[in-house]
């Protein structure tokens, strides 16, 4: 297991650097002179001697690249072209708002797919089963964002508890100051501009998770050790918790640590949506400003932060079941 | 085939795609108004409903929405198939050289696609169109490439279980070239798998297409696109909330008729999956 763990650990040194070269070469196989293309044709000299300071394009590509990568592995992505602040303090502060909604939109999403999923299973065939199938299906179907619109209409327009756009105060936070000093304002605000975007964020993963738990449930259902358990006299009710769910649950573990990844990088346009002050939006803005040092980092680090994601997913997955051998 | 047309998901899948491909052949023929023409005195008009003159009322700029929902049937289409398109002939023709030369060429093709994988498949799409410029064409490259891996993977496995079986190793006892080998015998066996995945790839096209619209880095106006249809209705939930219920809906059911025949022809393909 120990070796295993390290393995994998060094493992992902290599997809490090894979991606770090793609987010830096791919630059420069845009079209036309880097310096213009980032900061424009209306670009001031200052501009220009900033872009210089971060990316020395006078110098060979590898050693540019290197310098890059050596900074970047320090937390030091340059600054900002347009808001003349580092990048990294400027990601750091919004990194907050992004990870806190991925979490609840796969709070929500666990929340209703876990039960659906194995009621469907149970119940195969009924109409609870098709409704949820269906559901899935077209959950599956729908673009976040448009979700994330008619909740706004819907939901937003037609309920004062739920703010339209933006954030407010942090649900973390909230939680904390809630066991701290027993104030429940904090958490209360912070829920309540939370759950909408968080939902809109977690349709697609709640129908996937629901078809995944409802398949792997049957599977379960029909092993040999289920109908030992059944056949030993056991009740419905204990062999389907104690004896299916938690096998059943394997798979969607895995899949949780994937999906967490997805609803990071889904996180883009449900918070355009919202006007959530996340990272995804710092990210898209600077996309529409030409702030490369900006797309570069939030990209970066969205990919490495997937990968460590999935690391996690695997090293957790040994813990989980034991049947699964490393050597 | 008739294993499919028995497949109810399939058969519906199959019908919503007729169905939206009819309205984008025939769209000039079946708008009330021209999509194209702005009226500022008429402008959020509410949905009037069947006979009245703005079926479903009109946008920011007085522009009928039915008709431009219309429209963009051809929009989404087009990007959905440029796009899987690019990626299927790609992805198979690197899948078919890892899977059947193998080595070397196999090991640098497969990290190359593990690497496209490292990156969630929105975000790098995003990345590539802000690095080449927002437009119609980059927005479709960008979507054709994050969707290279999972062809390539596929095709790769496909060609590694079908060369070690028995009618391979008669055709090439038979003499038969390389290619004839490739095309003949492994692609059209690869047939089943690659179909799920072009059908689910249209559907996944289209959602991003729609989002990367919808953030402006897609379809340019005036081309009508239901992505920027939505992005222009976000700023009118208030007063024109049907923009954006309808032009989802039109999203919706299009990805759903992809959705159900990728699923159905799964179904029927390997049935164990059910």
């Amino acid at each position: 297991m120990q070796k295993f763990i390290i393995r994998r650990l060094l493992s992902i040194i290599p997809t490090i650097l894979g991606v770090s070269l793609v987010v830096f070469f791919m630059i420069h196989l845009a079209p036309g002179d880097p310096v213009t293309l980032m900061v424009g044709d209306d670009a001031t000299p200052a501009d220009i001697a900033r872009i210089q300071a971060i990316y020395g394009f006078d110098q060979p590509l590898h050693i540019q690249y290197l310098r890059w990568f050596g900074n970047a592995i320090q937390g030091d992505f340059g600054v900002s072209i347009r808001q003349s602040r580092p990048v990294m303090s400027l990601i750091w502060e919004r990194a907050g708002a992004t990870v806190e909604l991925a979490f609840m939109g796969m709070f929500i999403a666990l929340l209703i797919s876990i039960p659906l999923g194995v009621l469907s299973a149970i119940r195969r065939g009924s109409w609870i089963d098709m409704g949820a199938m269906t559901l899935a299906l077209i959950g599956i179907s729908m673009p976040r964002f448009w979700v994330g619109l008619m909740l706004l209409i819907y939901v937003g327009l037609n309920f004062d508890f739920f703010p339209l756009f933006g954030r407010e105060g942090s649900l973390f936070g909230g939680i904390i100051t809630f066991f701290t000093t027993l104030n429940p304002h904090e958490f209360i605000t912070g829920f309540r501009y939370l759950l909408l975007p968080a939902f809109a964020l977690g349709t697609a993963a709640t129908a996937l998770q629901t078809r995944l738990m409802r398949s792997s449930m049957l599977e379960v259902l029909q092993q040999d050790y289920v109908r030992t358990a059944k056949s030993k006299g056991l009740s419905d009710r204990v062999v389907t918790f104690k004896h299916a769910f938690r096998n059943a649950l394997l798979p969607v573990v895995t899949i949780v640590g994937l999906q967490f990844g997805y609803l990071l990088a889904g996180a883009v346009v449900v918070e355009t949506v919202f006007s959530w002050p996340g990272v995804a939006r710092l990210i898209i803005n600077a996309v529409s400003q030409r702030d490369f040092p900006i797309v570069q980092a939030g990209t970066l680090l969205v990919a490495i932060s997937f990968a460590l994601i999935n690391l996690i997913v695997d090293i957790s997955y040994g813990f989980l079941n034991p049947k699964i051998r490393y050597d | 085939m008739k294993r499919i047309l028995k497949n109810k998901q399939a058969v519906a899948g199959i019908i919503i795609i007729l169905f939206v491909s009819l309205t984008a052949i025939f769209a000039n023929q079946l708008v009330p108004n021209n999509p194209y023409r702005q009226n500022i005195f008429n402008r959020y008009e509410s949905p009037q409903g069947i006979g009245g003159e703005y079926i479903l009322g009109t946008d920011n700029l007085g522009r009928c929405v039915f008709s431009r929902i219309i429209m963009g049937t051809r929009a989404s289409l087009y990007v959905g198939l440029v796009a899987v398109s690019i990626s299927f002939a790609i992805g198979v023709f690197l899948g078919l050289m890892a899977g059947y030369i193998g080595g070397r060429i196999d090991e640098v093709i497969m990290r190359f696609m593990d690497l496209i994988l490292a990156f969630p498949a929105i975000l790098l799409a995003i990345f590539i169109v802000a690095v080449l410029g927002p437009s119609l064409f980059n927005a479709m490259l960008a979507i054709a490439i994050v969707r290279i891996p999972q062809l390539a993977r596929v095709t790769r496995s496909q060609v590694l279980a079908l060369k070690e079986e028995d009618f391979v190793m008669a055709a090439r006892a038979l003499g038969a070239g390389h290619l004839r080998i490739i095309f003949r015998h492994i692609l059209v066996n690869s047939f089943a798998p690659l179909l799920v995945i072009i059908s689910l790839g249209m559907g996944l096209a289209i959602v991003t297409e729609a989002a990367l619209s919808f953030l402006g880095l897609g379809t340019q106006p005036p081309d009508i696109s239901w992505g920027r249809m939505l992005s222009v209705a976000r700023d009118a939930i208030r007063t024109a909330p049907h923009v954006a219920t309808y032009t989802g809906i039109a999203i919706v059911i299009t990805t759903l008729g992809f959705n159900l025949l990728g699923d159905g022809l799964r179904d029927v393909f390997d049935p164990r999956l059910k």
